[in-house]
């Protein structure tokens, strides 16, 4: 197969380019610099076209000329900037506008789009867990402007004929993931000694997604003829005070975790169901077994082989 | 209660009328446009490329957003480059200005945002969308951004039919008929009877917008007529008004052959909206003021 991705210098792009050349297909990756992928340059099966979709006018004819493509996955993301002044530009022209022109220009040149969504479309829910069908309530303009890009995209592959899928992404953990998650703060907590604390409602739930499980998942859609959307999590959701109690036990550390609820939570649990009926994938990594490959990865030498 | 208003799009065919009927209402009303104004109730501004820090720096009771590309452009790269940031991004940079210092944004939506092959009818508010055009979808994804704007104030979305009323231009449908009739020409039968519009008068619409101010709603309506029009009794109506006759066109139907129309059901609970107008009547007066 042939695939384009773009984001392919993040995390999400950038470990499913090497997923994708480590079984020998085709990646075409696209993004303003290799990042990630760096150490993929000089296998033939990958091709690095370096482009920003935050440019008003990216230069697409390397793209379409590296063409004709069996996917497209569109994993390049603008972080928000709430800051900015007169609102987040690039937000839209990446999440939005960028990948519009991208698709546009591809034409027939590509039989499927995957589009990496977010399951923060659905801000806060009363109903749990949560399925796609579920009204969203954005609570960032990220979010927002990933919604906005499901609607555009979504429609020029309708117009198209272009199979399409909608992965709306939880937050996804393993290797090069960001360290202010709550996770990694109770890790690093507990690997230096100091019990974690846990400034929310401690039944509060959390739903991750574990590298690997997120890597299947798209291997799971590729190919997936039709259209529709999916939220892609973990097997389940954890509450703070187990995923702290995990992370003590990690490092093994005796008590409970510190209670501090000056903030209110709120529980964030999303159904997987729809990608299972549709795919028949089921996500593997429990957070219990993934929250002890993470400390193994970045606590080795501390920590123990336990029996599973 | 004395409010401050700001209409973007002041110069559409929207914001002029709604601007006239709430200059009577004692309101503080303030147009805003591309174009320049022409008295101190206004403020010219490019929604894309302006600072709008200024708009930032006051209070608005209300704020309707109209402005915005109606045109209606098959998919390209250059639609897709002046569609979008017209109609999605001026969006996202008005929310951004008014976060913090607007109290209601109503939003003016489309009927296109339901799509139309294969979609029930009538549209109800809370069914998927699936818009069949890019204009539908910059109305759809602008609507989601607009979502996002529920944590900083009230929002209003009124999905407004084909609004018809002086401006409307004329490639649509029944303003091209009446034009062929008003010629003495026969009127050109481009559609079947399964061809079902909806449409609405700008008088009727602006009574819809004034509601949802006066009542400080929020929440998606639509605001249609509430019942299907057959293009093609239409045309046999005007043929009868104006005494031409109907010419069968071939080959093919100009216009998608699908039944879209909306239910104001929502809009008639909660906005107490009734259209006044009908299309009959509005195409007896065009004929009969000729």
């Amino acid at each position: 197969m042939k695939i384009l991705i773009t984001g392919s210098s993040g995390q999400l792009g950038g470990s499913l380019c090497h997923c994708l050349t480590e079984r020998n297909e085709d990646v075409v990756g696209l993004s303003r610099s290799l990042g990630r992928c760096k150490d993929l340059l000089g296998i033939s099966a990958f091709r690095h076209i370096p482009i920003d979709l935050d440019d008003p006018n990216p230069k697409l004819g390397q793209v379409i000329d590296n063409g004709p493509y069996d996917a497209a996955i569109f994993l390049a993301a603008s972080v928000s900037r709430e800051s900015d002044s007169n609102g987040n530009q690039s937000g839209f022209n990446v999440n939005v506008k960028g990948h519009a022109q991208l698709l546009e220009a591809l034409g027939q040149n590509v039989k499927q789009v995957i589009y990496g969504s977010s399951v923060t479309v659905y801000g806060f829910q009363t109903q749990q867990p949560v399925g796609e069908d579920c009204q969203t309530f954005p609570r960032s303009d990220y979010a927002a402007t990933r919604l906005a890009g499901e609607c555009i995209l979504e429609f020029i592959c309708r117009k198209r004929g272009i199979n399409w899928v909608a992965l709306r992404i939880a937050q996804v953990y393993g290797p090069n993931s960001p360290d202010h998650l709550v996770l990694y703060k109770f890790l690093k907590h507990t690997f230096s000694g100091k019990t974690p604390v846990i400034s929310v409602e401690p039944q509060t739930k959390r739903h991750y997604l574990h590298l690997e499980d997120y890597l299947n998942g798209m291997l799971a859609v590729l190919g997936l003829s039709g259209h529709g959307v999916f939220n892609l999590a973990g097997p389940e959701a954890v509450s703070l005070r187990e995923l702290a109690l995990q992370a003590m036990k990690s490092a093994k550390m005796e008590g409970e975790p510190i209670v501090d609820e000056s903030q209110p939570g709120y529980s964030l649990e999303y159904s997987t169901k729809a990608l299972e009926n549709a795919t028949g994938f089921r996500p593997q990594i429990s957070i219990k077994t993934g929250l002890q490959m993470e400390a193994k990865r970045l606590y080795g030498p501390h920590i123990n082989d336990r029996a599973p | 209660m004395r409010s401050t208003i700001l209409v973007t799009g002041a110069y559409g065919q929207l914001g002029r009328a709604l601007i006239h009927s709430l200059g009577k209402s004692g309101h503080d009303i303030i147009g805003l446009d591309r174009l320049p104004g022409d008295n101190n109730q206004f403020i010219q501004c490019d929604l894309l490329d302006d600072d709008l820090d200024d708009l930032a720096n006051r209070k608005w009771d209300v704020v309707v957003h109209l402005a915005g590309d109606i045109s209606d452009p098959q998919l390209s790269r250059e639609a897709i480059n002046s569609v979008l940031p017209t109609n999605v991004l001026a969006t996202i940079r008005l929310l951004h200005a008014i976060r913090n210092c607007a109290t209601q944004v109503i939003f003016a939506s489309s009927i296109s945002v339901y799509g139309n092959e294969g979609v029930p009818v009538p549209y109800r508010e809370n069914q998927p969308l699936h818009p069949n055009s890019l204009y539908g979808s910059s109305k759809a994804a602008a609507e989601k951004y607009l979502s996002y704007h529920d944590l900083f104030a009230k929002t209003c979305v009124l999905r407004i039919a084909q609004v018809v009323g002086p401006g409307t231009p004329d490639y649509i449908a029944p303003i091209r008929m009446v034009q062929a009739a008003k010629n003495g020409e026969n009127i050109p039968l481009f559609c079947t009877d399964a061809t079902v519009r909806d449409y609405i008068h700008v008088d009727d619409v602006v009574k819809a917008i004034t509601s949802a101010i006066r009542l400080q709603v929020s929440g998606v309506f639509n605001v249609g007529s509430g019942k299907p029009t057959k293009l093609a009794h239409l045309a046999s109506h005007i043929t009868q008004l104006a005494g031409v006759r109907l010419e069968q066109t071939h080959p093919v139907p100009k216009v998608p052959e699908c039944a879209m129309w909306m239910s104001i059901e929502r809009a008639r609970k909660y906005l107490f909206f009734e259209p006044t107008w009908t299309i009959e009547r509005f195409v007896e007066e065009e004929i009969r003021g000729a």
